[in-house]
């Protein structure tokens, strides 16, 4: 009998909540609390102007310049980890990326993880730190051009200038020297009937193209540290 | 039919255009969602678009599911 009062005694109160809930829509539900650290996965593909059948994973360039924004204005983020398992694609596009990324104020990791192939290069190096998994690979090769071109020396002078700025990019934004690098680019013998290299982690490192070899473990102690010092040099100024 | 060329198959043969408009990016819940629109009028979710670590441990993002 008595139970029964209770449980009589218990409805008005769940059900304020659930007037609680029709009316506002919601209840408060405890959350985790918000990251200071975001993450920028780019996998797959990196897709700028032209759209990819929806079979291919790819990453959107028009939705991470946005992202990129938002993490440069939002007070409550510190850092950004880039994580990369990309096979390349839009020269442009990702040019753009590694651009946004080399101009953030706030500190920047990037891991390779699988593969950082061809455009994934420029991307990866314009973090402020750079890590690669030893099992992860790199390729770097020419640019290359499928599908109709139209005037073919202008064309040809056009693509020149373009390998040229992902050199110049990869060049100021890393340890490795020009002729390194373009020799990397141009070697022959390395990938079957292709000129180019394969460059595994410990040899990206010792090429001077990647900062270190490392996981998660490795950037999320570089970025907390970059952090620290962001914090301290700002606290400066004030 | 045996193909030889250096050409991608995508330039070869026509893809269907129904691909494209099948796929979508939604708003939902401060989270930008990739989602296949099925004939029911749901939405399944493929990639979640965000930075926020935290919003990848929300269960109803989860590819797959619906929404």
């Amino acid at each position: 009998m008595s139970s029964n009062e209770k449980t009589q005694e218990e409805e008005p109160k769940q059900s304020s909540l659930v007037e609680k809930i029709q009316q506002l829509g919601q209840s408060n539900v405890p959350t985790a609390p918000d990251s200071n650290i975001h993450v920028l996965s780019i996998i797959g593909q990196v897709e700028g102007h032209v759209q990819l059948p929806p079979q291919n994973k790819t990453t959107k360039y028009e939705h991470l310049l946005p992202q990129l924004i938002a993490i440069e204005q939002n007070p409550k983020i510190e850092g950004l980890i880039i994580l990369l398992n990309t096979v390349g694609g839009d020269v442009e596009a990702g040019l753009a990326l590694s651009e946004m990324i080399a101009s953030l104020s706030k500190p920047t990791v990037s891991v390779v993880l699988g593969g950082g192939h061809s455009i994934g290069v420029p991307i990866a190096v314009a973090a402020n730190t750079s890590y690669i998994v030893p099992s992860a690979t790199m390729t770097i090769h020419p640019i290359r051009l499928t599908g109709l071109v139209i005037g073919v020396p202008q064309t040809f002078e056009y693509l020149d200038k373009m390998q040229e700025r992902v050199i110049q990019f990869v060049t100021s934004h890393s340890n490795i020297s020009e002729e390194k690098f373009k020799s990397l680019m141009f070697e022959k013998g390395n990938l079957t009937r292709d000129i180019g290299t394969n460059v595994v982690g410990k040899d990206a490192v010792a090429y001077g193209l990647i900062d270190s070899v490392g996981g998660v473990k490795e950037a999320m102690e570089r970025l907390n540290e970059l952090i620290e010092l962001d914090k301290d040099s700002k606290g400066m100024i004030q | 039919m045996i193909l030889y060329t250096p050409l991608e198959p995508m330039d070869i043969f026509e893809h269907n255009q129904s691909n494209y408009t099948k796929q979508k990016v939604i708003h939902f819940d401060d989270c930008s969602l990739l989602v296949d629109c099925l004939e029911e009028g749901n939405y399944r979710v493929v990639q979640l678009l965000s930075t926020n670590p935290q919003h990848f441990l929300n269960e109803s993002f989860q590819p797959g599911k619906m929404l």
